[in-house]
C-alpha cells in the first residue's frame, strides 16, 4: 500500500517545562516558562526580556470536528478561548507527545506529517529576547528536543529544527547541527542573517549549505508575529488588530509576509545563484499565485532593462518554490497556474484552521470538487511532499497497530 | 466608434495632465499665490505645492505608455513641451483615442499631483484648487461628451465640503462619477459615522466613487512602477471597514471602483475574508447587519474592479462578479500599452466567448456610468451573479 496522506504541515505545542528542564543552569531561571494568566486562568509563556505575555490561544485545537466544519463546537471552542483560556491540560496530547501524536495523525487519516514548532506563544519571547546568549540557547533546547520527538517515528514524522535568528554564524551551525541531530528539514524565523526584513549576502552561506545538506527550508507563513497576536482577530472597523499593535511598536509586518520574502528571494537572484535551493511557503495558500506571478513577469517583460536574471520569476517559483495551504477552493480552482507539482496540502493540525479529524476527507473533497483528476489528488496530498521530504512511497507498516 | 452610441473599447482608467495655468487662471485671486505652480526644475517640468517636494511630470506624459521603451530615454525628466497634447487639451485627447482604437475613457486626475496638494494645511486652499480642477474637467469632457467621462474630484477637507462638491459637480457640471483620495471627513479610517453625509449625497446621486490605488490622508495614490509582483493594493483594506461600518445597508445605491489596482488579487483576498469570517467570527468585534450575507457577497455586489493585465481575473471572472470588471488602459501611465490598447486588451480576454468580452471590454463600464446609449444601467440581478468561494 502506498501513502494516501501527508500533511505537509502540522504542528507542536513545546512541553510547558522544555526549558525550565533543559536549559543550561545559568539560563534556568531567565528562560520560557508558562504562567497563568490573572484574569482568565489560561496559560500563557513568558520569558526575560517580554512585556507581554504570550497566551496559548489558537495554537491548539481542543475540540473534535465531527462533520465538516463543526460551527456548535467552534464556537464554544472559541467563546472559551476567549472568556476562559487555554490550559496546557485542553491541548491535544500529541502535541508534545509522539506516541499519542500518531495516534491521532492516523484518526485523521494522515500517514505522515510534516512538523512546525508552535509558532506564537513560546516564539514571540525567543525572538524579541534582547540576549541573544540566551535565545540561542532556547533554539538548540527546542532543536533538541524536537529530534527526540521525531525519532519515535521517523517514517511518520518530519520535523523541523528552528533556525535561530540570532546572526549568520549561529544560523549555519544550527542547521548543520539539526542534520547531524537526524531532522530532514528547517523553518527560518528571519533572513538566515537574522533580518526580519532583508535579504543579504552574507545569507548565501547558509543557502549554500542547504543545497549541501539537501535541506529544505521553511518559512511558516512569515517571519514575524508581534507578540500577543491573535491572528485573524479584527477590530470594530474590521482592520487587523495586530497590524495596528505592532505599527505602534515599529514593526513591519507586510516585510515579513511570506509574498514579500518571495518577490525579495527572487529579484535578489538566490534562486539563480542557488538553483537547487528548495523553499518552501507553509501556511501560505495559493489563491494569490496566480496574479501574483503573471504581474511579476509581466512587469520583468516590460522593464527588460532592469532585469539581468536569465529566468522569469514564475520559471523560478516553478523549479524552487513549494506552498502548502490549508483549504484553499480558489487554489485548487486555479491550480493550473499555480504548477500541480509546487501545491501542498497541509491541515495545520492540531491549530484552530484544522478540522481534525476529517482535513483528509476535507482535503480529497476540495480537490475532487475542482475536478482535479486521481494523478493531481495523490500529487498534492502526497506525492510532493514525500519527494521533497525523502519519503518512501510506502505507507509506514505499523499504520494498523498504532491506530 | 462606428455608429452614434455603438462603442467598441471602453477604457475605465485612464488620465489627464493637468494644463499648466489651470489653478493660477481659476482660483480667487487672492489665492494665486499659493495656488500649485508648474515650474522648470531638474532639466524638466515639476508642480511646486507650498510646502511639499516638487513634483515631476510623469517620465511617460511624453510617450502614452512606457510600452514603447526605446522612446523613453531611462530617467530623463520631462518638460511640459514634450507632454502630448492629448493629455490636457479634448480635441488632441480625441485623437490619441482615436490612435489607440478606444472609443472612450473615464477620465482620472494625474495621481502624483494630489498626492501632494492633498499634504496642504489651508482648507481654503484645497477645495478652490479641486473646484478649478473640476470647473476645468467640465469643460474638456463636455467637448465630446460620449468619448470624455471626467470624474469629479472630492476635497478631503471636511464631510461638507465633500458633499457640497459631489452634489455641484453631478447636477451642475454634469460629472458623471467621482474619486475620492481620502476620507471626507479626514479620519484615517473608513466607514467613520460622521462620512455619512458623503455617503447619502452618493447614495443620492447613484454615481460611482473611485478610489485609485490608495486611499488616506498620506496614501500615495501614484501606483509604484517597475519591476513588482501582484500584490493586494492598499485600497482594499477600505471594503471590510465599509461593510462592517454598515455604509453599504444604509446606503445601498453606493458603488465603488478600486481603479489600477486589477483583480487577480482579490480572489484570494474574498475567499479569507469570508473563512475566516465563517471560522472566526465569534472572536471578531465586526459584525454584518445581513447575517445571512458573507464579507465576499457584501464587498462584490459593491465594488467594481478596473483591470489592464489580469487574465487570472478574466478566467475567474464568474467568482468576482463577471458585471463588475473592467478594463483600463492607464494611459498614459507606467503599465499603458498605448497606442496599442486595443491589442492588449483583446489578448487579455481572448479566451473569453463575444458577449462576455464585450461586457469587460464596453458595456460594463458603459452601465456604470449610465453612458449614452446604456442609460438604463445594470439589470439589478446581475449584479450578485458571482460563484460562492467557500463551500466547505
Amino acid at each position: 500500500m502506498q501513502y494516501r496522506a501527508i500533511s505537509a504541515d502540522g504542528h507542536v505545542n513545546e512541553p510547558p517545562t522544555l526549558w525550565t528542564e533543559r536549559l543550561p543552569d545559568r539560563f534556568k531561571e531567565r528562560g520560557p516558562r508558562v504562567i497563568e494568566t490573572p484574569n482568565t486562568k489560561g496559560h500563557a509563556w513568558i520569558m526575560e526580556g517580554q512585556q507581554r505575555p504570550s497566551v496559548m490561544g489558537f495554537s491548539s485545537m481542543y475540540f473534535r470536528s465531527s462533520q465538516r466544519f463543526d460551527r456548535a463546537s467552534l464556537v464554544d471552542s472559541f467563546k472559551q478561548i476567549k472568556d476562559r483560556g487555554v490550559r496546557y491540560e485542553d491541548l491535544f496530547p500529541g502535541s508534545y507527545d509522539p506516541a499519542a501524536r500518531v495516534k491521532e495523525m492516523c484518526e485523521d487519516e494522515t500517514d505522515a506529517e510534516v512538523i512546525f514548532n508552535g509558532v506564537a506563544t513560546v516564539w514571540n519571547g525567543i525572538k524579541l529576547c534582547p540576549d541573544k546568549e540566551l535565545s540561542l540557547a532556547c533554539y538548540k533546547v527546542y532543536n533538541d528536543w524536537i529530534a527526540e520527538f521525531q525519532a519515535y517515528a521517523p517514517e511518520r514524522l518530519v520535523c523541523n529544527g528552528t533556525i535561530p535568528t540570532t546572526g549568520i554564524t549561529d544560523a549555519l551551525e544550527e542547521l548543520h547541527r539539526c542534520v547531524k541531530l537526524g531532522l530532514r528539514t528547517v523553518q527560518l524565523e528571519s533572513y538566515p542573517s537574522g533580518s526580519f526584513s532583508q535579504p543579504t549576502p552574507e545569507d548565501d552561506r547558509f543557502w549554500a549549505a542547504a543545497v549541501d545538506l539537501d535541506v529544505p527550508v521553511n518559512v511558516h507563513t512569515q517571519f514575524f508575529f508581534p507578540a500577543g497576536d491573535l491572528g485573524s482577530k479584527l477590530n470594530a472597523q474590521g482592520v487587523p488588530d495586530h497590524k495596528l499593535r505592532a505599527k505602534s511598536r515599529g514593526v513591519d509586518v507586510d516585510a515579513g509576509s511570506f509574498p514579500v520574502i518571495l518577490a525579495k528571494m527572487i529579484t535578489s537572484g538566490v534562486f539563480e545563484r542557488f538553483p537547487d535551493l528548495k523553499f518552501v511557503g507553509t501556511e501560505v495558500h495559493t489563491g494569490w499565485i496566480p496574479y501574483y506571478l503573471e504581474r511579476f513577469d509581466e512587469s520583468v517583460l516590460r522593464n527588460r532593462r532592469q532585469w539581468t536574471l536569465p529566468l522569469l520569476p514564475s520559471e523560478y517559483f516553478r523549479r524552487n518554490v513549494s506552498v502548502v495551504y490549508i483549504v484553499d477552493e480558489v487554489g485548487a480552482a486555479n491550480r493550473y497556474d499555480i504548477g500541480v507539482a509546487n501545491m501542498m496540502w497541509g491541515p495545520d493540525f492540531p491549530h484552530s484552521s484544522s478540522a481534525w479529524p476529517v482535513d483528509y476527507q476535507l482535503g480529497r473533497e476540495i480537490l475532487e470538487r475542482a475536478g482535479a483528476t486521481s494523478s493531481e489528488i495523490e500529487r498534492i496530498m502526497w506525492k510532493n511532499a514525500a519527494d521533497l521530504y525523502k519519503l518512501p512511497y510506502e505507507e509506514p507498516a505499523t499504520i494498523s497497530g498504532a491506530a | 466608434m462606428a455608429d452614434h452610441n455603438r462603442y467598441n473599447l471602453i477604457s475605465a482608467d485612464s488620465h489627464v495632465l493637468e494644463p499648466p495655468g489651470l489653478f493660477q487662471t481659476r482660483l480667487p485671486a487672492r489665492l494665486r499665490d499659493r495656488a500649485p505652480k508648474l515650474a522648470s526644475w531638474n532639466g524638466g517640468s515639476a508642480w511646486m505645492v507650498d510646502g511639499v517636494d516638487p513634483v515631476p511630470l510623469p517620465a511617460t506624459a511624453a510617450t502614452g505608455s512606457g510600452y514603447r521603451l526605446g522612446r523613453c530615454a531611462a530617467g530623463k525628466p520631462v518638460t511640459f513641451d514634450e507632454v502630448l497634447p492629448g493629455l490636457y487639451d479634448p480635441a488632441e485627447r480625441v485623437k490619441l483615442q482615436h490612435a489607440d482604437s478606444v472609443d472612450a475613457e473615464i477620465l482620472y486626475p494625474s495621481p502624483g499631483l494630489w498626492d501632494a496638494i492633498k499634504q496642504l494645511d489651508d482648507r481654503e486652499l484645497k477645495v478652490a484648487c479641486v473646484r478649478a480642477y473640476n470647473d476645468w474637467m467640465a469643460e474638456f469632457s463636455s467637448y465630446n461628451s460620449e468619448r470624455l467621462i471626467g470624474l469629479a474630484k472630492i476635497p478631503s477637507t471636511t464631510v461638507e465640503d465633500a458633499r457640497a462638491e459631489l452634489l455641484r459637480c453631478v447636477k451642475e457640471l454634469n460629472l458623471r462619477g467621482a474619486i475620492i483620495d481620502a476620507w471626507p471627513g479626514g479620519s484615517a479610517v473608513a466607514g467613520e459615522p460622521g462620512d455619512d453625509l458623503f455617503w447619502e449625497a452618493v447614495n443620492d446621486t447613484g454615481v460611482p466613487v473611485s478610489l485609485h490605488y490608495a486611499v488616506g490622508a498620506y496614501a500615495r495614490t501614484a501606483p509604484p512602477g517597475g519591476i513588482a509582483p501582484g500584490l493586494k493594493p492598499p485600497m482594499a483594506d477600505a471594503a471590510l471597514p465599509l461593510a462592517a461600518a454598515g455604509v453599504f445597508d444604509r446606503f445601498p445605491k453606493v458603488r465603488l471602483v478600486f481603479a489600477h489596482g486589477d483583480a487577480g488579487w482579490a480572489l484570494h483576498w474574498l475567499e479569507f475574508t469570508d473563512i475566516n469570517y465563517l471560522r472566526h467570527r465569534h472572536l471578531h468585534e465586526y459584525a454584518l447587519q445581513n447575517p445571512d450575507a458573507l464579507p465576499s457577497e457584501y464587498i462584490r455586489k459593491h465594488v467594481w474592479f478596473s483591470f489592464h493585465h489580469d487574465r487570472s481575473a478574466v478566467k475567474n471572472r464568474h467568482k468576482l462578479g463577471a458585471a463588475h470588471l473592467v478594463w483600463g488602459s492607464h494611459f498614459p501611465l507606467d503599465d499603458a500599452n498605448w497606442p496599442d490598447d486595443r491589442e492588449q486588451a483583446m489578448r487579455v480576454t481572448e479566451e473569453l466567448p463575444a458577449e462576455e468580452r464585450q461586457a469587460l471590454l464596453v458595456s460594463n463600464t458603459a452601465r456604470l456610468y449610465r453612458l449614452p446609449g446604456h442609460e438604463e444601467g445594470f439589470a439589478p440581478d446581475t449584479l450578485e451573479r458571482f460563484e460562492k468561494l467557500v463551500h466547505f
